[in-house]
């Protein structure tokens, strides 16, 4: 299986903690751009294509992770977090985390053994009662750990059969492979259009990045990229019907623009490439909710690849969503969007 | 406690209950040039001896288990994913999420509904073992069938980090129980003395019957990991023991009165060898002491254990000097005994 997106898995940022994983993907986008930024929010910002052209596209995918923050560090030396974004505290107990401290240290989330077990085997811990062991003395801890400091949640990033993959953080790693790959592909090419690429901070919190980067720009369309549902026991909605390794997911919103939405399906009908459809009755839970009302207003569409088990270690998706996303937005592109 | 890179081996070898043959595997390359006889009986249990400088006053049998908590396949879907039971006490708030190994090769992870799409009482709730399930990328029955077959075992997804001072590891419960054996085989012992790798302990305590009968000894001391639940918001008494405070001995759990003379020289050992030693301080848990203490006309015996926090999941933490303390205590404690000085 091919690196990209296992180098992207090792780069960890929480909301508010995207250094890390923005250098990286700088310096990827380099290869593929002379014009790449980072703001002081770790937003990166890649122009493509012909600078001078009167006509903007702008491809968003957030690159921050859900985590947890320090809150408290007591005598002994556990370590109190809270939340940042939507960690699901079902999945939390025992988890292996990493406290991003001056060193990286890695820790367990306590829990009680089932010999003490406090007959609360139903419920899930609440946020109130999660602590950290990174397993050190006191003062160690103390030296090394600061409030605020942030703490992601680990699984090692793993090949499942049918060319999935499974890890903490594909949320949106999946959304940023698929752009670092139209970058790649659209620099083999020659565009008439200007491409912005934005790998926005923030997102799982208060959406900072999509919010404040679109602003510098004279924007003509958006594409935002995130991940969405896929079928998976108990679900009995509309995303019961989505499959991972189906293709990307076009989202149907009355916030969204009709004519891109169309137009990407023609797109893949084209290259003829299965998509799949997910509707919303108006906010879509991603970046577009921000990008839409920016300014005097951006025409936007969002597609998504189909995932399993968001918001926890054992997010997965399929390596062919991703190839097929970066396909699609490619060709959609190269045809001009609806200029 | 020097050749960490033995207890790594160990605990990051897959064995669970009625699967210990990796793990037994690693044992015996490790003990066969130290010990004069072993053989592998019925269960799978080692069975090992090894002269000392003297022949023993007392038999002596020193006790670790092999297995280790995890899971076993129980049934594959129509969507092609993988239903389990639990092998061994295992508690449901530490499954959801996890990466797991099925037949030691193929990798899964216990699948959750993503909150997002659950109502507020369904998003705080852990399901039952029997709504849970295992995902390997499958999407068909047929398609996991090519690698998964009903039966096969399913261990967390091996960890291990040694920090300097504390070591986080899948299996610690009860590796390390079998890491200290093995050096103990290795250093030159005063009397002889059985040693006995057991099976089947989270199972009912299985192994340690048949060893125990077979050995038939005088005395047993079994090395185990005992929960410490010294851990913010839990009260004092009900924290059991605490790490850095040295080897844990109780006078009872859910299995066992320990021998008050056993006991007692432990302690005086410890004391007048300045090492560390706690008493549990409430009655928890339980071990292969349980049966070897009844086995045959009954055997004197006591458990001399590691103080280990987060036991029975992915990853459980010990600290290095408890290893020290506990491995130096069962060593003179072993030597007093063989040695027939109870």
């Amino acid at each position: 299986m091919e690196e990209l997106i296992f180098d992207l898995l090792e780069h960890r940022g929480i909301s508010g903690d995207e250094g890390g994983i923005a250098r990286y993907c700088e310096n990827r986008l380099k290869i593929f751009s002379d014009n790449v930024k980072i703001n002081f929010n770790n937003n990166v910002v890649a122009v493509l294509g012909n600078e001078n052209a009167d006509y903007t596209f702008l491809l968003d995918a957030h690159i921050d992770r859900i985590g947890f923050i320090v809150t408290e560090i007591d005598d002994s030396g556990f370590i109190k977090v809270d939340k940042v974004g939507g960690v699901d505290l079902r999945t939390i107990l025992d988890a292996p985390v990493t406290v991003h401290a001056k060193e990286d240290l890695n820790g367990i989330v306590c829990c009680m053994p089932p010999h003490l077990s406090d007959g609360n085997e139903d419920k899930a811990v609440s946020i109130d009662n999660v602590w950290i062991d990174v397993g050190l003395p006191a003062e160690k801890v103390k030296g090394a750990v600061s409030l605020g400091d942030s703490v992601t949640i680990f699984s090692k990033p793993k090949e499942l059969i049918n060319n999935r993959i499974s890890s903490a953080g594909l949320d949106n790693m999946a959304g940023v492979c698929s752009l670092l790959k139209v970058a790649e592909k659209l620099s083999r090419k020659k565009i008439n259009s200007r491409v912005i690429i934005l790998l926005s901070c923030q997102e799982e919190t208060f959406a900072t990045g999509a919010k404040t980067v679109p602003f510098s720009y004279k924007i003509d369309e958006c594409i935002c990229v995130d991940v969405s549902f896929a079928s998976q026991p108990d679900i009995n909605d509309q995303y019961s019907r989505i499959k991972l390794g189906e293709g990307p997911i076009l989202c149907v919103s009355p916030n969204l623009n009709k004519d891109i939405f169309n137009k990407l399906k023609t797109t893949a009908d084209k290259l003829n490439q299965d998509c799949q459809f997910e509707i919303c009755n108006g906010r879509t839970g991603t970046n577009a909710d921000h990008i839409v009302v920016n300014k005097s207003g951006i025409k936007t569409a969002v597609i998504s690849i189909p995932e399993k088990n968001m918001h926890t270690q054992a997010e997965i998706i399929d390596m062919n969503d991703i190839d097929k996303t970066a396909e699609l937005i490619s060709e959609y592109i190269l045809c001009g969007g609806v200029k | 406690m020097n050749n960490l890179d033995l207890l790594k081996k160990l605990c990051t070898a897959n064995g669970i209950s009625g699967d210990e043959d990796s793990v037994r595997e690693i044992i015996i390359n490790e003990i066969r040039d130290y010990v004069n006889e072993y053989k592998i009986d019925n269960l799978g249990n080692i069975i090992a001896f090894k002269k000392g400088r003297n022949k023993a006053v007392k038999r002596l049998m020193v006790s670790a288990h092999m297995d280790e908590v995890g899971f076993i396949v129980t049934d594959i879907t129509s969507d092609g994913l993988i239903k389990f039971d639990t092998v061994g006490g295992i508690d449901r708030r530490v499954i959801l999420g996890r990466s797991v190994l099925i037949g030691g090769k193929i990798n899964g992870v216990a699948g959750v509904k993503p909150t997002h799409l659950c109502d507020a009482d369904e998003g705080s709730k852990i399901p039952e073992i029997n709504s849970m399930y295992i995902d390997i990328g499958a999407d068909t029955k047929e398609d996991a069938e090519k690698f998964v077959s009903l039966g096969d075992s399913i261990t967390f997804e091996a960890m291990y980090e040694d920090n300097g001072y504390s070591i986080k590891s899948k299996a610690i419960d009860d590796r390390a129980g079998c890491f200290m054996l093995i050096q103990m085989i290795k250093s030159e012992l005063e009397y002889d003395a059985y040693f006995t790798f057991v099976v089947q302990e989270e199972v009912g305590l299985h192994g340690a019957k048949v060893a125990s009968y077979s050995v038939d000894p005088d005395f047993s001391i079994v090395l185990e990991s005992t929960t410490a639940a010294d851990i913010p918001e839990v009260s004092d008494s009900k924290q059991v023991c605490n790490v850095e405070n040295g080897a844990v001995i109780g006078y009872i759990d859910k299995r066992t009165l320990y021998d008050k003379g056993m006991i007692n020289r432990a302690v005086s050992l410890a004391e007048k060898n300045n090492i560390k030693l706690q008493f549990k301080r409430s009655v928890a848990g339980g071990n292969d002491a349980g049966v070897i203490h009844e086995s045959r006309e009954g055997v004197r015996t006591i458990a001399i254990s590691l103080p280990c926090r987060y036991l029975h999941s992915q990853l459980s933490l010990i600290y290095k000097s408890d290893l020290d303390e506990t491995y130096n205590l069962a060593c003179m404690l072993a030597s007093d005994v063989a040695g027939g000085k109870l």
